[in-house]
């Protein structure tokens, strides 16, 4: 079951992990259409009042394609032998912890709650906020940690079994390699402002 | 129970090699100093693992479906072999 959850890369056929990833992301991209969530960043998740089709589309398909592209390059770099395939089916499966997240903007809860907190702070009256709120942003803040550090085990699990990655300056490259993947999509997506 | 060819001396690991040979028809025995082959320096599930490599006519991917495992995990540890059999190499 561990195996399952932290590294499926070890069991699972590239074609499995591919098409369950590639479901996942519909499902997911479906989600954040109903709750209004942007993945404008590799690792990231924003709520907003309103999200069409094609922003949910396009934060997916160049948050995907920039840590795909950073990840084969840096992976080529310790390993020839690196597949694009498994890459990809890193970048898929390792997205799926932020799906669950989605969840808390159930009735645009999640945003409501953050930009009623953004105008007590703007007013300097912070201490307004009511005790449910505060329940629900702790719960959330917990879950969302847990499924950053699920997302980020995923991902270093699949890149690892990808380039047989076991040096520590190759653990070093393939941290570069995130940080360089979140800056770049962040400035792409902020940049084309779609 | 088939007993396990050691390969490394129990007391300092260092590597074993091989001093007596007998014949289990006649009892002729034969001794010397002769130093293990490549294959029998590695462990027996390296051993297995190459077997299985050559029975699948070195198809990884057979390999991978026939181990229940991924076909990198697969490409891994045979890379990871080949790498100790090229350290053992330049001993």
């Amino acid at each position: 079951m561990k195996t399952i959850i932290l590294n499926p890369f070890q069991k699972f056929s590239e074609k499995q992990l591919i098409a369950f990833g590639i479901s996942a992301t519909v499902i997911g991209g479906l989600l954040s259409l109903l709750f209004n969530g942007r993945f404008d960043g590799v690792l990231d998740l924003h709520f907003t009042e309103k999200t069409t089709i094609a922003t949910t589309a396009l934060d997916l398909i160049i948050s995907f394609s920039i840590l795909a592209s950073i990840l084969f390059l840096f992976g080529k770099v310790i390993n020839k032998k690196t597949r694009l395939i498994d890459i990809l089916a890193t970048c898929f499966i390792s997205k799926i912890p932020f799906f669950f997240l989605l969840f808390f903007n159930i009735n645009n809860k999640m945003f409501l709650v953050t930009e009623n907190l953004m105008k007590m702070v703007s007013t300097n009256k912070p201490t307004n906020i009511e005790t449910p709120d505060i329940i629900f942003l702790m719960s959330s803040g917990i879950t969302t940690f847990a499924c950053l550090i699920w997302s980020i085990a995923l991902l270093f699990n699949g890149f690892r079994t990808a380039t047989n990655l076991k040096e520590t300056k190759h653990i070093l490259l393939f941290a570069l390699a995130i940080i360089l993947a979140e800056v770049a999509s962040k400035i792409i997506i902020l940049n084309l402002n779609y | 129970m088939q007993p396990k060819l050691p390969i490394q001396c129990p007391s300092c690991e260092s590597s074993l090699s091989v001093t007596q040979l007998s014949c289990s028809n006649c009892s002729t025995s034969v001794s010397g100093n002769y130093t293990l082959p490549l294959l029998l320096q590695i462990t027996e599930e390296e051993q297995n693992f190459i077997l299985q490599f050559f029975l699948t006519s070195g198809s990884l991917k057979e390999m991978a479906t026939q181990m229940g495992n991924s076909y990198p995990t697969v490409r891994n540890k045979l890379d990871d072999i080949i790498n100790k059999i090229n350290q053992l190499k330049t001993k």
